[in-house]
């Protein structure tokens, strides 16, 4: 309390500076290197093992894989075509804390953290987002 | 005519509408100037620069789910923010708006004024009471523990100016210091000013006199039950006892001249918002401290000071005399 009048020069320079906090949402807010968004996915990288799926510790992944049967016929004398595999991810943002840690155990760096943050929706069903 | 005329003053102005447009942008004042002192922007969003957020978060709160608890006096739970803002609109009434006089001043107004300004402490500890919940119940006894430590000084400090200009009426003393030339009184009471800038600031429950309101101890302290409208009417009474309060410092230590409509209520804006500034500065500037310190602090340094003021306005009277 006897110290208040210490602060009261420095309070008051502080009203002819400029604030140090950012016009958001009327000014781009600058978001720092590394930090952890939205959790994105690379369909053409990922294996379906879903150790994502796993290791998510809110449950907010889900992977489907789907089979696609070869759609040309087999031909005599050759090995019969492989069929297709489909990823699908699922996440849920209203469950995602933003971790991280599904970027970190992917073999195949299939998903990883953009920047986005302004993430906010007026229903859970706009917060499930399905990613191919 | 004379029923229409005093219906206008008592719901348009000076009454419930202006008193409560006023007191939300001198919240959104004292938010912003709070923040700009941190570094910070402040409200930002609704309206000019977030003018409009106060506004905002009443009508908010008007919205929201209105619940009393099952154990509470149902009544009285109710009755309590209705009587707060009825008590602070009145001492509203008599603070002279764009005259020197308000509409219904008379000898002895300050009184009233100051006598009113209490309800408020009081509602809000029989809130705490009739709530029945032990946050609410600490919170309303820290209240009137508070209250027993800052209304001496309070009432000692407006006494200063009242002796000084020999009238127990707002709008005389308002007017003493630019009259005769008696400017002279305004820096001679200077303590007085001080001591009723802090205790106002403890009326308003405002750091560093929050005690009775911190959330990391009481939660809400005697609001903590209170949601939706009835939360609402107690947010913009304190808005107005915040008007009140700046308004009847600034009329009796600052003085003011007759102005008519524009110039006059210009002056109570500018002198109000001023008061308001200085609270914001000592906001910014403090912590919360404990109940005990604040009582220690209000009878050890605030009456004390106020009492030596009192002695030397009491002093140069008597000089004047002979």
């Amino acid at each position: 309390m006897s110290k208040a009048a210490v602060l009261v020069p420095e309070l008051l320079r502080n009203l002819a500076t400029h604030p140090v906090t950012r016009a958001f949402p009327f000014e781009a807010a600058v978001v720092p290197k590394g930090f952890r968004g939205t959790p994105r996915f690379r369909s053409e990288n990922c294996i379906g093992c879903k150790v994502c799926m796993r290791d998510c510790p809110s449950d907010a992944i889900h992977i489907d894989v789907t089979v696609i049967p070869p759609t040309e016929p087999a031909v005599e004398g050759q090995p019969a075509p492989k069929p297709k595999k489909k990823m699908t991810m699922t996440l849920y943002l209203d469950r995602c804390v933003h971790c991280e840690r599904c970027a970190e155990v992917c073999p195949k760096d299939s998903i990883y953290l953009d920047e986005e943050f302004a993430m906010a929706a007026f229903s859970r069903e706009a917060l499930k987002i399905v990613m191919e | 005519m004379n029923a229409l005329k005093v219906a206008l003053y008592l719901l348009v102005f000076p009454g419930f509408a202006f008193q409560s447009i006023f007191s939300t942008w001198l919240e959104w004042l004292d938010r912003k100037l709070y923040a700009r002192m941190q570094n910070r922007r402040g409200p930002l969003y609704t309206g000019w620069s977030g003018m409009m957020q106060p506004v905002a978060d009443i009508i908010k709160l008007l919205a929201k789910e209105d619940i009393t608890p099952s154990h509470a006096d149902k009544k009285a739970f109710a009755f309590m923010p209705v009587l707060s803002l009825a008590a602070v609109i009145t001492a509203g009434l008599y603070i002279p708006v764009w005259h020197l006089s308000s509409f219904n001043s008379f000898e002895g107004d300050i009184v009233v004024v100051a006598y009113l300004l209490t309800i408020p402490s009081f509602s809000l500890f029989l809130a705490g009471w009739f709530s029945v919940s032990p946050y609410s119940l600490l919170g309303g006894t820290r209240v009137l523990t508070q209250l027993f430590a800052y209304e001496v000084p309070f009432f000692l400090a407006l006494l200063t100016p009242a002796v000084m200009s020999g009238s127990w009426r707002i709008a005389r003393i308002a007017a003493y210091p630019w009259t005769g030339g008696h400017w002279w009184v305004m820096p001679v009471q200077i303590i007085a000013f001080g001591v009723a800038l802090l205790t106002l600031q403890a009326k308003l429950e405002r750091v560093p006199f929050d005690i009775p309101e911190a959330e990391t101890e009481v939660v809400g302290g005697p609001l903590t039950e209170y949601s939706g409208k009835k939360l609402a009417l107690f947010r913009l009474q304190k808005d107005i006892l915040m008007y009140v309060g700046s308004a009847l410092v600034a009329c009796v230590f600052l003085g003011g001249f007759k102005g008519g409509l524009l110039l006059g209520t210009l002056q109570l804006v500018l002198k109000t918002s001023f008061v308001v500034g200085l609270l914001s500065v000592v906001r910014a500037a403090c912590a919360r401290i404990r109940i005990d310190q604040i009582v220690s602090f209000s009878w050890k340094w605030l009456a004390p000071a106020s009492l030596v003021q009192l002695l030397i306005v009491l002093l140069i009277k008597a000089k004047g005399a002979m």
